[in-house]
């Protein structure tokens, strides 16, 4: 008689884990709206800006954070696609605050799949 | 009077007071400074003693390395609200139109329901249709969602000819701007004879034999759209600040922000999930953050919008909206004698047995369960970090060298 062994493995990497579906850099952005309107024009939308990867890795030395330890935002968030943003980005969001005048935020653009929804 | 006692002119103490942004004091403080400085005459040593007692008075009163900001938070939105009316409705402005409002609204938002228990949306008009009450009505019209139920007197069964015979109101079709052909119109999208007699429509469905069939057809009827927007049940005009807006029941913000006539860039829902999905997690922190103040400011009571800006930047941690409860901010934390610590023990401790979880002991209330006798709490954070393989390299260096 023949049985089969099953192993379970669970495969632990240093790096960041991307899922295949987003790490092609040119796939496609999603329809949001029928009609054009920009979302930043709207009064709730602060202002996003996609820092470029010396950018971020100046944001990152500055606060002495590691990137996931930065707020974070779907790469599925209407405004990350409408920056283009892809995973592993950090956008810079200036927010208009009402006790500062302006304050400056950072997050981090995560794969949908690592957050439960 | 020479040298440095001499009144500066206004331009060199505006340029003396810019400079404070650089050194890190928020622009908003930087402004107030400008605006109390603009019409007085100052020497340079006065300057330099009013700027730098305010850089002093700026960083004696930020929050301490270690304060327990949440804590605190929770404890200031939490007093007040106990004085809140335990009464649900109020009407918004409008009469006849009812919004949750007080403690049970603010439960909501903190709890981050798929939908709220009233949805409402505050719409603005453009330029165009927000001065005249005719052209903000012809707005709503577009908007609100029209069913033949809602222009019917009646629609009724016919047995004896296997029909159903739809009695249409007039008045309340000329009410919602429309005519017998829109409601023609929409039948048509079912298979049957359409007869018109006045205002009757008979309508004679083919191949419907029997009676239940024909009552499921007749409800169906009664929900066939004829124009409008989904969800959006009712729009009412309002004037507010000179403008007149709209202010509906029901909500749906991606399809509203795309009719014509309304302005897109303050057209708001109060459901937050619709505001994250539409515009994006900041928007929904800007909304969490209105949302809240708004009641708390409804039932007169102070809160410090910063206590707020913290909830909110905790629901949109991850980039979705989290509830402040079990399945959101405090059952996800990552210590397992945390979260056992708030609510059903034994089921996380289990769990956590399971899977063989490591609690690091980092947080407050992990360190309170194990009794550790320093809290990385206030001066409790202080740590001392030693890195002994830095200090033998530095040593061996100095050696060599």
């Amino acid at each position: 008689m023949v049985t089969f062994h099953w192993f379970k493995v669970i495969w632990v990497e240093r790096k960041l884990y991307i899922p295949p579906a987003y790490q092609n850099n040119g796939y496609v952005l999603g329809v949001i709206m029928p009609k054009k309107f920009n979302i930043f024009d709207h009064v709730l939308v602060p202002k996003h800006i996609l820092l470029s990867k010396e950018e971020a890795e100046q944001v990152l030395k500055e606060l002495g954070v590691k990137p996931w330890q930065l707020p974070w935002i779907k790469a599925s968030d209407p405004a990350a696609k409408a920056l283009g943003a892809k995973p592993g980005d950090i956008i810079k969001i200036i927010r208009k605050s009402p006790t500062a005048g302006t304050s400056v935020a950072y997050r981090f653009v995560v794969p949908d799949v690592w957050v439960k929804s | 009077m020479n040298n440095g006692e001499n009144k500066l002119s206004k331009e060199i103490i505006m340029k003396e007071v810019e400079k404070l942004k650089d050194i890190g004091l928020p622009e908003a403080l930087v402004e107030e400074v400008k605006a109390k400085l603009a019409d007085v005459k100052l020497t340079k040593r006065q300057l330099d003693f009013i700027l730098s007692e305010i850089v002093k008075e700026y960083y004696a009163s930020q929050v301490e390395p270690g304060e327990a900001v949440g804590t605190v938070a929770a404890q200031s939105i939490g007093e007040p609200s106990t004085q809140m009316t335990l009464r649900t409705f109020h009407y918004a402005g409008v009469r006849e139109f009812n919004i949750t409002l007080g403690l049970p609204r603010l439960i909501e938002i903190v709890d981050a329901r798929r939908t709220p228990s009233t949805p409402m949306m505050t719409i603005y008009l453009d330029e165009e249709h927000r001065h005249s009450r005719d052209k903000a009505l012809e707005v709503a019209r577009r908007i609100e969602y029209t069913a033949i139920e809602n222009v019917a007197r009646s629609i009724e069964i016919d047995i004896n000819t296997f029909s159903i015979v739809i009695e249409l109101d007039p008045e309340l079709l000329s009410n919602k701007g429309l005519t017998i052909d829109h409601v023609v119109k929409a039948l048509q999208r079912l298979k049957g004879e359409i007869h018109i007699e006045d205002n009757r429509i008979i309508f004679i469905p083919s191949g419907v034999t029997d009676i239940f069939k024909l009552q499921k057809l007749r409800d169906r009827i009664l929900g066939l759209k004829l124009k409008g927007i989904k969800n959006i049940r009712r729009v009412l005009v309002k004037e507010e600040s000179g403008e007149y807006i709209l202010v509906t029941e029901g909500s749906n913000l991606a399809a509203v922000l795309t009719v014509e006539g309304v302005d897109p860039t303050r057209t708001t829902t109060n459901n937050i999930h619709e505001i994250a999905e539409v515009l994006g997690i900041e928007a929904a922190r800007n909304a969490i953050i209105q949302e809240m103040m708004n009641v708390l400011r409804e039932q007169g009571l102070e809160v410090d919008i910063r206590h707020i800006m913290l909830v909110a930047d905790m629901m949109t941690l991850t980039g979705r909206v989290r509830q402040i409860g079990r399945h959101g901010v405090s059952g996800e934390k990552p210590s397992v004698l945390a979260r056992a610590a708030f609510e059903v023990t034994v089921k996380h401790l289990l769990e956590a047995a399971v899977r063989g979880e490591v609690d690091n002991l980092k947080g407050v209330a992990e360190n309170v369960i194990v009794g550790s006798n320093l809290i990385p709490l206030g001066t409790g954070m202080v740590n001392l970090l030693m890195y002994p393989t830095a200090i033998r390299r530095e040593n061996e260096n100095e050696a060599g060298g």
